[in-house]
């Protein structure tokens, strides 16, 4: 199957200072990508050359096999939903989905019978005759996606649209986004500095950090198997040693006493419980230890401050080769 | 605490009453006096209230022979300064609030020096180059001359306008399919309104008050209403000056309400569904 959008060895400098690096990755028709990455990691720049909102110094942007690099924003069937929802505040919801089919010459009965479809599908009908100022940072949100949705493009861009929501909704937002665009069957690229949120979205996953993608792969893989000390930091849920990554399944338990002793542990780490806390009900603890901090299932009743060590039976080495997400020069 | 917890009620409708009453002396009851006074042939203080109305004081305004002429040629010239000051403004305006550049602060100052100079000054000056161009006593000359009191004010208030409308809405648009004109008509026009609307009002009365830079560089020639104004502020006859400066006040409100209806004409039929 040919590649949807390919990019290649993208650079882009701000006053002499680069922003990305020489950043590839290609993407197939259907597929949902994420990249994750601290702030700064110029993320949001990427989506914004791949739009058409900024000029690359270097590389070329393909999509559907021509080179979209020099074509304007307008022109790029390419949609963008930003951070905030940047709903027009003049037009109501009806006017803001319809604003880019109009724009596209789409009929009107046209464009306002799939302008409805879609505000149905977002769970929006009672507010179609709303204005921006009348709808929750939810509802927003949601108007926001279907006014990208409703123009089938060919690829949806979302730059972290979830980040101004609180913790609830924007869970339960992104398993509906997740689901409507799997059902419009529209490619999306979706950046976040969340790594749940990063490894939920995507079909295929890739860890960016100082304007390189320093891996890609599918999310099993890059959480479990991270390339580098940089990427098991940014992505990885476990110990990121210089020898190699222990996922956090791996780590057979938090000893307060340095019990334990067993052959087959090859890693003993020593940490201070800093917090505790519950996830999937179930009791965990934050522990610090010399290479940052990791949340730790554990049984036992262990005290914040308290010295303990982390224990586990494997180390995967570092592994750059074979998890590649696509063909990726 | 808050206000209206501290102040009782029925204290809370007096003190309301009474700022009423002060803005009703501050503005309208001028306004009155005004309208009033145009229509009284003598009514001069202490005498309160006009003896007798009439419309003698219309009729000498009215019986000018150049009132027509000059009531046209401040329009025109009026509506001109708006469009070229709307011209101008916005694109420099729109730079200034969104781009950062080499030189920013250099061409800022320079956009709002004309502030700081007094316009006589400047129009003395540019009497002599407009002669050489040829734009002297004509009302091309009074036009230019026009945009060097209001294009500093202009500029300001647009840049205001484009600060707050961002560059957000403007990304949003293009990557929804709209291009240059469309965004600027679908997006950035209907939410910079009130900045242009302060612009149009502003900019109108400023360039309806120039009496000094339109005899200089008019010469005469290009009059407009306050060269036919003022100099009947040395006769007696209040009634006439009264009925003048209606004229002078309705003018802008009349020129803003049009210029607004046409402009959401226009925002209506670019963002119908």
């Amino acid at each position: 199957m040919n590649d949807l959008i390919q990019c290649n060895q993208l650079t882009k400098n701000y006053s002499g200072e680069p922003i990305l690096k020489g950043v590839s990755f290609s993407l197939k028709k259907g597929e949902h990508a994420t990249i994750v990455g601290p702030s700064g990691c110029g993320k949001s720049t990427l989506l914004r050359c791949l739009a058409g909102l900024e000029s690359i110094d270097s590389g070329d942007i393909m999509l559907n096999g021509k080179s979209v690099t020099k074509t304007k924003p307008e022109k790029r069937s390419i949609v963008l939903m930003f951070q905030d929802s940047l709903l027009f505040p003049h037009l109501s919801v009806l006017e803001n989905i319809t604003y880019g089919l109009k724009r596209k010459k789409v009929p009107k009965k046209e464009r306002i019978s799939e302008a409805l479809d879609m505000i149905q599908k977002v769970k929006l009908s009672p507010w179609k005759d709303a204005y921006p100022h009348e709808l929750s940072g939810g509802q927003k949100q949601r108007v926001s996606l279907a006014r990208a949705l409703v123009l089938k493009p060919d690829l949806l861009l979302l730059d972290e649209p979830f980040s101004s929501l609180d913790a609830s909704l924007r869970e339960s937002l992104r398993g509906e986004v997740k689901e409507i665009l799997r059902e419009e069957n529209i490619t999306s690229l979706f950046i976040t500095h969340d790594r749940d949120e990063a490894i939920e979205l995507a079909d295929m996953l890739a860890v960016m950090n100082e304007g390189r993608l320093i891996q890609q792969g599918t999310p099993y893989d890059v959480v479990t198997y991270p390339s580098s000390t940089e990427s098991a930091r940014i992505i990885g849920e476990g110990l990121p040693l210089e020898k190699g990554f222990v996922p956090q399944h791996h780590i057979t338990a938090i000893d307060p006493h340095n019990r334990v002793q067993n052959d087959q542990e090859l890693v003993s780490i020593p940490g201070k419980v800093t917090a505790l806390t519950v996830k999937n009900n179930s009791v965990c603890y934050r522990v610090s230890w010399e290479g940052g901090t990791i949340l730790v299932p554990s049984e036992d009743k262990l005290e914040p401050g308290q010295d303990v060590v982390l224990k586990a039976a494997h180390v995967y080495p570092y592994d750059r080769n074979g998890r590649e997400w696509s063909n990726t020069p | 605490m808050r206000l209206n917890e501290i102040i009782s009620g029925k204290r809370r409708k007096v003190i309301v009453l009474i700022t009423l009453f002060v803005f009703m002396m501050l503005f309208i009851l001028p306004l009155i006096t005004i309208v009033v006074k145009s229509f009284a042939s003598d009514w001069k203080w202490p005498i309160l209230f006009p003896r007798e109305l009439g419309l003698d004081g219309w009729e000498v305004i009215f019986s000018d022979p150049a009132l027509v002429d000059s009531l046209i040629t401040t329009l025109k010239l009026g509506i001109m300064v708006v469009l070229l000051n709307l011209i101008i403004a916005m694109p420099a305006a729109r730079a200034l609030a969104m781009y950062s550049f080499k030189g920013k602060f250099l061409i800022e100052a320079f956009l709002l020096s004309p502030i700081l100079i007094p316009g006589i000054l400047l129009a003395m000056g540019l009497q002599y180059t407009l002669i050489q161009f040829g734009l002297a006593d004509r009302l091309s000359g009074v036009l230019l001359v026009h945009l060097i009191p209001t294009l500093p004010y202009s500029i300001r208030i647009m840049r205001a306008g484009y600060e707050r409308l961002g560059k957000g809405l403007i990304e949003q648009a293009a990557v929804l399919g709209s291009g240059a004109v469309a965004r600027f008509f679908t997006v950035s026009l209907p939410l910079l309104i009130p900045s242009i609307r302060s612009l149009m009002l502003l900019t109108f009365v400023i360039s309806l008050g120039q009496y000094a830079l339109t005899a200089i560089i008019g010469g005469g020639v290009v009059t407009t209403l306050p060269l036919l104004y003022y100099p009947y502020f040395s006769s007696s006859n209040e009634a006439v000056i009264a009925g003048f400066s209606l004229l002078f006040a309705l003018l802008p409100l009349l020129f803003v309400g049009v210029a607004e209806i046409a402009l959401r004409a226009v925002i209506r039929v670019v963002n119908r569904i």
